[in-house]
């Protein structure tokens, strides 16, 4: 499909920048959203130490003032969703794994995915340039509600707060470029013999998060363009002394932003799924079983997003039927989990790192799901609405997803991404390290939450009735738990980093395992694939009964 | 009745239960059209894409096999 | 799967390989790109509809706000059908090689530039009528929803006209043949539901 396929040795401009190789573009993706991931941990580390220590300096940063508090906040929810969880759990796992997995040798449309990157780089530069701007980055927290958002008057960063919405348009663009030659690419150019249930259960996920981030963006675009208006040009679209109506926002941005959640999160499913079947030894318990209720999930995700505005202003016959959908929205999700357990059980089981990650996953985002249901029914919501409670739960979800799932991801194709092995033992550490400190980060801001602990404040110095000074042990525990995390993570870059030269040399199939990327050198030449494959099977064909191996890959006759 | 069946009947009892609060910029209008256009709207948009989705999933499915 | 024996492989393979009904790539990824695009004007219109059922005093568009000019826009979108009536037309009864295909696509292309243009007109006049983007949720909504409209109008003449320079050499292939009428019907499709929900 690419013309370079023949050529000899590209430049350096032409093999990392200008690269129309889908696994090169992946790791732009990867890389890039690696960057943004220690920008936005940087961020969290200076407001944490401000909400532990109020007002005093805080090394490497110095006094952080009220606005640069809000500006932080923001900027912290927007990298860690946008620039971090969508470009490497959707555009660098789906770029590197779709082509790969189904057999082929590139995306069905390289140049478009070379300008979606492009388009996303772009949207970063915007992003992290807002920083240096007058006024400071956007402090109008992630979701941007207008009226705060619309008038620089109220939000005091006005030229950041259009910044922000220009990066994201961007962004969003660059993934829709991407999208469609994700779906493109597993419609049409799926080796022959892979049948739909034949499909790996990562790249469908991936594809349905992208076909659910493509259903949804549209809305929030439009909700983009008209705040944008009412910001440059001074229309009066979210105005209500204009006949304008700031719950619209809220609408159009939930549209998009609750499906978001799915959207990130089903890929982190999939790498879940490939990882448990992979260290079980099993064949994946219930493959159509899974599909279905991500299928369902897809549907549910459509109907839940006004359950953001309990609290804002709703018709109460309304809200209730939001409170329905959100709850049954948990029953697949559960049900998934589920079957990952049963997939577990009777299993040869190995506890390499990519396991643990995978398991963790599991645990982890169970917290997240359940301390949901108390969010999703609209009674205990309106109690809930904005506490460290919702912090809380909302971590326990975009962790597992974004961090503990990428870690899963990243351990079990690194031999395949860069041709090398991670170090087990620093990998443990770091595992055990992360896991530990995260739950000590936020199970303390679930009892200050339950509390009233409301979120977005500064100081207590000017709220004394918020205060609640015999919580505060709690809030110095969750932020000096934060910086034990963040110490772990060295561990890890180091570890990447030395793997890249100096770890032990992976073969092709280094984990035993069964789809279509394993059966090509690590890591993978230009085109992928010597002799296009044929498949025979479906992708997890572990432990069959009568066959000397324990796996069956899917390109092998018999 | 099945399960489900049971389940969308009380998720129909249960929206009824609910009465008018101020805080509902529906509820408080004079026009009755006005809860209606917000419920008519609120259905469209999440009718659209569960219909467009179905609609190129026939499509391809009319192609593909 | 049962032991697989080469028979079996044929069928396999047979039941999947491309066949001529299956679309191309550029055709499978418009038709998803309209799809987003959809949802993209639902919310416009959702926001409009509301917008206008809460205005006060139900007064649509305001009482010191000037009246569309709803007959004249009429004319603009019988322009507008008509280039893809022709469209279609053409790609039912002649090959994409033939000469009336090529003149269907071509007057296709002049209409929807008639239809442009008439519309720009249309929005000088109501600009010097008193009509802004600020005047009122009224005035903001129009130019909004009719200006992304038309944007995505010129946006589709323009992947027309690469299809009908291809022709003129006899080199468009059938897929950017077919994905470039497929975004032009999506735009004539969409003008008389924003027509009605905006001017009437």
């Amino acid at each position: 499909m690419s013309a370079e396929a023949h050529h000899a040795e590209p430049g350096f401009f032409r093999k990392y920048l200008f690269s129309t190789d889908h696994k090169m573009i992946a790791m732009q993706y990867l890389f890039t959203g690696m960057i943004m991931a220690v920008i936005g941990g940087y961020l969290a580390y200076v407001f944490r130490m401000q909400l532990a220590y109020p007002s005093q300096q805080v090394p490497g940063y110095g006094v952080v003032s009220p606005n640069e508090y809000n500006s932080l906040v923001t900027m912290h929810g927007t990298i860690m969703i946008f620039w971090v969880a969508m470009p490497v759990l959707l555009a660098a796992f789906g770029n590197f794994l779709i082509p790969l997995m189904i057999g082929c040798d590139d995306m069905a449309f390289p140049r478009i995915n070379r300008l979606s990157y492009q388009v996303f780089f772009l949207s970063a530069v915007v992003l992290l340039a807002s920083f240096l701007v007058q006024g400071g980055a956007f402090g109008g927290a992630w979701t941007s509600y207008p009226p705060l958002s619309a008038k620089g008057a109220y939000n005091l960063t006005p030229v950041g707060a259009s910044m922000w919405l220009v990066a994201v348009a961007l962004e969003f663009v660059a993934f829709l470029l991407g999208g469609i030659n994700f779906v493109v690419t597993t419609m049409n150019g799926r080796a022959p013999g892979m049948k739909m249930y034949d499909i790996p259960i990562v790249v469908w996920m991936i594809v349905l998060a992208t076909i659910m981030f493509m259903f949804s963006v549209g809305p929030l675009i439009a909700g983009a363009v008209m705040l944008l208006f009412d910001q440059l040009l001074g229309t009066g679209f979210y105005d209500p002394g204009r006949g304008g109506d700031p719950l619209l926002w809220q609408h159009l941005f939930w549209f998009f932003g609750h499906p978001e959640v799915y959207v990130v999160l089903l890929p982190a499913l999939g790498i879940v799924a490939e990882v448990v079947a992979v260290f079980a030894r099993k064949k994946l318990f219930g493959y159509k079983t899974i599909l279905h209720t991500a299928w369902a999930v897809w549907v549910l995700s459509f109907v839940v997003w006004a359950h953001h505005q309990f609290v804002a202003g709703i018709d109460p016959r309304m809200a209730n039927v939001f409170s329905i959908t959100t709850l049954l929205i948990s029953i697949p999700l559960a049900e998934m989990v589920f079957v990952y357990i049963a997939t577990l059980y009777g299993g040869s089981i190995r506890l390499a790192t990519p396991m643990l990650w995978a398991l963790a996953f599991m645990a982890e985002f169970l917290i997240g799901g359940v301390t949901g249901i108390f969010l999703g029914a609209s009674g205990t919501d309106i109690y809930f609405h904005d506490t460290y409670f919702v912090v809380a739960h909302f971590h326990y979800t975009f962790v597992p997803i974004a961090i503990i799932a990428v870690f899963a991801g990243l351990t079990y194709w690194y031999p395949k991404m860069f041709g090398r092995m991670l170090n087990e033992t620093l990998g443990k550490i770091h595992f055990w390290g992360s896991i530990i400190t995260f739950n000590v980060i936020f199970i303390p801001l679930f009892i200050t939450g339950t509390a009233g602990d409301q979120r977005r404040i500064y100081s207590y110095a000017q709220f004394a009735e918020q205060a609640r000074p015999a919580l505060q042990h709690l809030r110095v525990v969750s932020t000096l738990a934060l910086l034990v995390f963040i110490a772990f993570q060295l561990i890890f870059v180091f570890n990447f980093l030395w793997s890249l030269r100096h770890g032990q040399r992976a073969e092709a199939n280094p984990w035993m395992a069964n789809t279509l990327e394993w059966t090509v050198p690590s890591p993978p030449p230009h085109g992928n694939f010597a002799d296009m494959p044929t498949v025979y099977r479906g992708p997890y064909e572990y432990a069959t009964p009568g066959r000397r191996e324990d796996f069956w890959p899917q390109n092998v006759p018999n | 009745m099945n399960c489900a069946t049971r389940l969308l009947a009380l998720t129909g009892l249960l929206t009824l239960t609910a009465k008018a609060a101020s805080a509902c910029p529906a509820c408080m209008s004079t026009d009755p059209k006005t809860a209606g256009t917000y419920l008519g709207m609120t259905l469209m948009m999440s009718a659209l894409p569960l219909g467009l989705v179905g609609g190129l999933a026939y499509w391809l499915w009319r192609h593909y096999s | 799967m049962s032991s697989p024996s080469p028979s079996v492989d044929a069928t396999v393979i047979m039941s999947i390989a491309p066949g001529a009904r299956r679309p191309s790539n550029a055709v499978l990824g418009t038709a998803i790109f309209i799809a987003a695009e959809t949802m993209f004007f639902a919310a416009l219109i959702s926001a409009h509809t509301i917008a206008r059922a809460t205005a006060p005093g139900g007064l649509w568009p305001p009482a010191n706000q000037p009246r569309l000019p709803v007959q004249q826009t009429a004319v603009n979108t019988a322009a507008l059908l008509l280039s893809g009536v022709l469209l279609w037309v053409g790609a039912r009864i002649a090959d994409k090689a033939s000469e009336v295909a090529k003149r269907c696509v071509l007057g296709a292309i002049f209409l929807g530039v008639a239809f442009v243009s008439l519309q720009g007109a249309e929005w000088i006049r109501l600009l010097r009528q008193g009509l802004t983007l600020t005047s009122s949720s009224h005035g903001g909504f129009f130019y909004l929803i009719v200006g992304t409209h038309a944007l995505h109008v010129a946006g589709a003449l323009v992947a027309l006209t690469w299809a009908y320079f291809g022709m003129l050499r006899n080199s468009v292939s059938p897929a950017v043949y077919t994905a470039s009428r497929l975004f032009w019907y999506f735009v004539v499709l969409l003008w008389p539901v924003l027509y009605l929900r905006v001017y009437l």
